[in-house]
């Protein structure tokens, strides 16, 4: 059964990859801006130009553009680099990984934040612990996270020199360096994540501890941490996976702020540095890297929703 | 309810205490004149050893000198390539892997190299190498057209070159100092192929070790370099990070020693800083507001002319740069060689008026691309202020740079635009560029026989004062009379720098050389 359903998912993957790809290309074709002009700025004549563009293929039409693309992708070839000639599957790769430890700092922070807020503040309802809970609750919200960086940047690398202002030490290198400069971007990338979980999980809990059974589990005896943790958390739960894998997407976006705050060279960097150039082989690698790792989540939550309840099967 | 109140007083309250411990620290300091030439470099004897780390706000375009595209690239290419001619402060030709050089006539240069040069792969640097590199920077795959008045490249012996020019050329000598110059292994292009960008092989002081695209770029000491005792450093790291606050950050908390590219605003500020040592130079590059004189409604001089006196640039230079810039009215900042510090443009508000009347016009409004940074924004609206007194009104497009350019540039549907000139190291390639009819940037593409007799004459001589007279004209006649284009200021550039950090030299042509630093500590 669960065989099947992970082919299924696999074959839906296929013509969302097909789309999506297929519109950032149209997209990042009908913005003006010329990735010929780009790259022999004033040496650009008009002979110079067009050679140049029949060299890298832009003079075609932009649906064969994308079917020789496509065809040297599926092949595994991404190309490479208008600018540095660098292979793209060699620099989206790199990236990937820095991009990708950030990113499950910030997911880690986010359920570690929001678990705790979200359990203190249903403890007791209406109690001071309950409004600094939703008072962070609102502010993870409401604060923009680049502001929070600089503040954060100013406050713990400039005044106090605790932490690096910036860069990026990956966790194979040096692990007590990679969690110094991992800090405080995730830290910033995930207030908005934890502020997410607390609310979303603050009102599942509510509603889960007004039901039946959990009375039937007070009556049997169990203790308060019992009863939220093995009664209350697992069934309060789905909703937040649900709010996690979206959170995962978003996250990802914030990465184009976050990392250039913290000069930290992830996918982020890399994507906006390619479309400023108008570097569509490295745009085009980066943009399907990143819609693929967001169906691998979106597929990996609807996995976790049958491990948590066991009633959801999987057709 | 009470608690929660008071649990958001005093959290606001941090916030203000945050904020406000961040602005008093940089006004604590008292004033201290830091500008100029970093102090220390001529009472002390350089130090060996020490690794250096930059704050750069943007990565190399690529490491293949033909190929690269960005101005800001020389910085990270210095390391690695040596040029056939250097140049110092004041941007004069000084030797460089060329130690001299001759011009027999006015179509032939000779060059005398240095002797005893290996690039980092062992690989000899002779004329050889000369003459492969200066074939393939003038071949189809290269993007540099600096060096098209070459007709062919000699070998004389091993350490002599000759180079016949198809005209008068004397921009040829600083074009050397510029990709142009950058020697690399022949050997090496051989061998890497299409990845020779990864791989790149210079003669330079520094190795580039390491690249993590728009990370950072690791350097270690060339220890065969052919200069004695140079380079100081050990390391050479230079970390890219395009954003300010980043790289003024990394300063302050030490994780950089040098940071490049301080904005006027903040140069104020760090001024007052006692830990950090300023160091600022007028630069060549310039505001501009380029025109299309093919195009409504610049295709009438009068219309042209006005708005070159409705721009009270001195003005725009107290207001937008704290007076650190200065006004531009003609191509090159007063400081240069080329330029003549008497040129003026007046602000005159009537006569700008009456030659919108003379064109038969009341009120001119037209579309100016300006790019969507807010420097570029502030700059264009204080123009679009100025001159509406005159009878313009300016249509501000913000977009982003590479769109911009490609519509003024290349589609010509817009028929202005606010961006920056770079600055070239020869007058010529200026002048070229922008005022000749086959200039890339005189986007309309009209000229006029006295002007392109000028700008050639200019290029023919190559006595420095002469060629300055010839410039002097041609600003007269093109910027001044004609108005193809409208300068609006120059800017200098500033590096911020720890007080450890010697030997750093700024230099006209903007463009922060790292080799020869070194560390005092």
């Amino acid at each position: 059964m669960f065989f099947r359903f992970l082919l299924r998912r696999i074959f839906y993957v296929i013509p969302m990859l097909l789309i999506t790809t297929l519109i950032v290309f149209s997209l990042i074709l009908l913005i003006p801006g010329d990735p010929a002009l780009a790259l022999l700025g004033d040496n650009a004549t008009a002979e110079k130009l067009a050679a140049l563009r029949a060299q890298l293929g832009l003079d075609q039409p932009i649906i064969m553009q994308y079917w020789h693309w496509l065809t040297n992708a599926i092949q595994g070839d991404l190309g490479r680099s208008l600018f540095t000639g660098e292979y793209v599957s060699d620099a989206v790769f790199t990236r990937l990984g820095v991009t990708f430890q950030v990113v499950a700092m910030a997911m880690i922070f986010s359920f570690a934040f929001g678990l705790l807020f979200a359990i203190t503040s249903v403890i007791k309802p209406n109690s001071w612990m309950d409004y600094i809970a939703r008072f962070f609750g609102v502010l993870g919200t409401a604060i923009p996270n680049f502001w929070l960086a600089m503040i954060l940047v100013v406050l713990f690398s400039v005044h106090l020199g605790w932490l690096p202002a910036t860069g990026f030490t990956s966790i194979s290198d040096h692990p007590v360096d990679f969690m110094k400069s991992v800090l405080l971007p995730s830290f910033c990338l995930g207030s908005f994540g934890a502020a997410q979980i607390t609310r979303q999980l603050r009102s599942s809990l509510i509603e889960v501890l007004e039901s039946d059974y959990i009375r039937t589990a007070y009556s049997k005896g169990l203790l308060l941490w019992q009863v939220i943790w093995k009664h209350g958390l697992r069934n309060a739960l789905l909703p937040v996976v649900t709010t996690a894998g979206l959170l995962f997407g978003n996250m990802l976006g914030a990465t184009v702020v976050i990392e250039s705050v913290f000069a930290i060279p992830g996918m982020g960097q890399l994507a906006v540095h390619s479309i400023l150039q108008r570097d569509f082989p490295m745009l085009q690698g980066v943009v399907l890297i990143m819609v693929l790792m967001i169906l691998i989540i979106n597929f990996i939550t609807d996995v976790i929703y049958g491990v948590l309840d066991p009633r959801i099967e999987f057709e | 309810m009470r608690t929660a109140k008071r649990i958001v007083t005093i959290f606001l309250l941090s916030v203000v205490l945050v904020i406000s411990g961040c602005s008093s620290s940089s006004s604590k300091n008292n004033a201290q004149p830091s500008t100029g030439k970093s102090a220390g470099a001529e009472n002390n004897e350089p130090k060996q050893g020490g690794s250096l780390t930059v704050a750069y706000d943007s990565d190399i375009s690529n490491y293949d000198p033909i190929l690269g595209n960005s101005g800001n690239d020389h910085s990270l290419l210095y390391p690695v390539y040596d040029t056939l001619v250097g140049y110092n402060s004041e941007l004069e030709a000084v030797p460089g892997l060329a130690k001299s050089w001759e011009t027999p006539n006015d179509k032939t240069l000779i060059l005398h190299l240095q002797e005893g040069v290996t690039f980092h792969d062992g690989t000899v640097f002779d004329a050889e190498a000369v003459k492969f590199n200066l074939d393939r920077i003038r071949s189809d795959q290269s993007n540099i057209s600096d060096l098209s008045s070459i007709e062919s490249v000699e070998v004389m012996d091993e350490s002599t070159v000759q180079l016949n020019l198809n005209r008068p050329d004397s921009s040829i000598i600083l074009a050397l100092s510029d990709r142009s110059g950058m020697m690399v292994s022949p050997a090496a292009v051989e061998k890497f192929g299409d990845d020779y960008s990864q791989n790149p092989v210079g003669t330079g002081p520094f190795k580039m070790v390491k690249w993590v695209r728009n990370g950072e770029i690791l350097f270690e000491a060339n220890d065969h370099y052919w200069q004695e005792g140079l380079p100081y450093l050990d390391k050479l790291t230079v970390k890219i990070m395009p954003d300010e606050n980043t790289r003024l950050n990394a300063l302050k908390s030490g994780q950089a020693q040098f940071y490049w590219n301080v904005s006027p605003d903040n140069s104020q500020a760090l001024k007052t800083d006692q830990n950090i040592v300023l160091d600022t130079k007028m630069k060549l590059a310039f505001y501009n507001i380029y025109l299309n004189t093919t195009m409504e409604p610049f295709n009438k001089k009068e219309v042209r002319q006005a708005l070159q006196f409705a721009i009270n640039r001195e003005a725009l230079v107290k207001a937008l740069t704290f007076n650190e810039g200065e006004a531009a009215y003609q191509t090159f900042p007063k400081e240069y060689w080329a330029a003549n510090a008497d040129l003026t443009i007046s602000y005159d508000l009537e006569k700008a008026k009456s030659l919108l009347k003379e064109a038969g016009l009341e009120r001119v409004s037209f579309e100016m691309f300006v790019p969507s940074t807010p420097f570029y924004q502030r700059l264009a609206e204080a123009i679009k202020g100025q001159v509406k007194e005159a009878g313009f009104d300016i249509n501000i497009e913000p977009m982003e740079l590479t769109k911009g350019v490609s519509l003024y540039f290349n589609e010509k549907q817009l028929p202005s635009n606010l961006t920056s000139w770079t600055g070239r190291p020869d007058p010529h390639q200026t002048v070229q560029l922008l005022l000749s009819g086959e200039g890339f940037y005189n986007a309309g593409g009209e000229t006029t026989a006295e002007r392109e007799e000028l700008i050639a004459k200019a290029a023919a001589s190559y006595e420095a004062e002469e060629r300055a007279g010839y410039y002097e004209q041609i600003n007269k006649l093109a910027v001044h009379e004609e108005a193809m284009t409208i300068p609006i200021m120059f800017v200098p550039s500033t590096g911020a720098m720890l007080p450890q950090v010697k030997g750093f030299e700024g230099t006209l042509l903007g463009k922060p050389k790292f080799s020869f630093l070194w560390l005092d500590e």
